[in-house]
């Protein structure tokens, strides 16, 4: 019996422990997921923006024409294209994506983990 | 319970299955508990540090290797918790102004010391000068730009080494 309650107080440290850490990397990478997001949206619409104001997009109309015409300008289209991109919010629109896949993947990789972790966390709290 | 190998518990906590500790916790916790109460007289101590082992041993589990044992990995664990209980539980006793402030020390108030004082080394000898001219501890650790710590130790061992020569000389 002194056993088993000794036993079941390890247990309780390490639910308090698990629950802890869960709860702080939870609030973390929400977080940081919803900043990235923000700011890949913010950058990306002030990009799209910018470029809809320049006519930076009417250069890809190119694209509509013949094969020969495309295949001739292709080359001067996006090199224009290039020089008329605003380069800083393209960059860190580039990385917001980049960071916000790297999340998305982490969670696909990680479902199976954190949905057991959820399950055993709140099944011994709501049965203690 | 016991159908499972600790390879297959540890795989299963290593999956988010949290409550697989339990398993863990059951097969070896009198083992560990048996060999830290041989070494702690004092129970409650003895069961902090099983519990602060396990916790840690849960904490350790994404880097331990599933393929080898685990009691030794946990055993491992133990004694390191045993070494830091160990560590803190000693006391170190603060050195302070007044440590020889006891009767004997009163013999010397009345006796010229400057004569034992000769004798002793260089930096004893300057310390304790200091001490007689009525400088306290930090302000002779500035003057002599050392450590108060090391004032403290240099101004009892000066103490010591005059005593001795006082008593010495009393004998006689």
């Amino acid at each position: 019996m002194a056993r088993k309650g000794f036993e079941k107080r390890i247990e309780h440290k390490i639910y308090l422990f698990e629950t802890k850490r869960t709860l702080r990397e939870f609030v973390l990478r929400i977080g940081s997921i919803l900043l990235i997001a923000l700011g890949g949206i913010f950058f990306g619409i002030g990009l799209i923006k910018q470029l809809a104001e320049q006519r930076t997009f009417d250069l890809l109309a190119l694209f509509q024409e013949d094969k020969e015409i495309v295949k001739e300008f292709w080359r001067d289209v996006l090199d224009t294209f290039y020089v008329e991109l605003p380069k800083i919010p393209f960059i860190v629109f580039i990385f917001c994506s980049i960071v916000f896949l790297l999340f998305v993947l982490f969670f696909v990789k990680n479902f199976v983990k954190i949905r057991n972790k959820m399950r055993s966390i709140i099944s011994y709290w709501f049965h203690h | 319970m016991q159908s499972l190998s600790d390879k297959d518990v540890i795989d299963q906590i290593r999956q988010g299955k949290i409550d697989y500790f339990r398993y863990i916790v059951h097969r070896y916790s009198s083992r560990v508990r048996l060999y830290v109460s041989r070494r702690l007289y004092n129970k409650e101590e003895a069961d902090d540090i099983v519990q602060e082992s396990f916790i840690a041993f849960y904490k350790a589990i994404e880097r331990i290797d599933p393929a080898r044992p685990v009691f030794p990995y946990l055993m491992e664990i133990v004694k390191n918790e045993m070494k830091m209980f160990f560590r803190k539980s000693r006391n170190l006793e603060q050195l302070n102004e007044n440590m020889f402030s006891d009767h004997k020390e009163q013999e010397l108030i009345d006796v010229d010391i400057e004569r034992f004082i000769q004798s002793i080394p260089p930096d004893q000898k300057k310390a304790l000068s200091l001490v007689t001219e009525g400088f306290s501890y930090q302000e002779i650790a500035e003057k002599l730009k050392k450590p108060l710590n090391t004032i403290r130790t240099l101004i009892r061992r000066g103490k010591l080494a005059v005593q001795k020569q006082y008593r010495g000389e009393k004998r006689l």
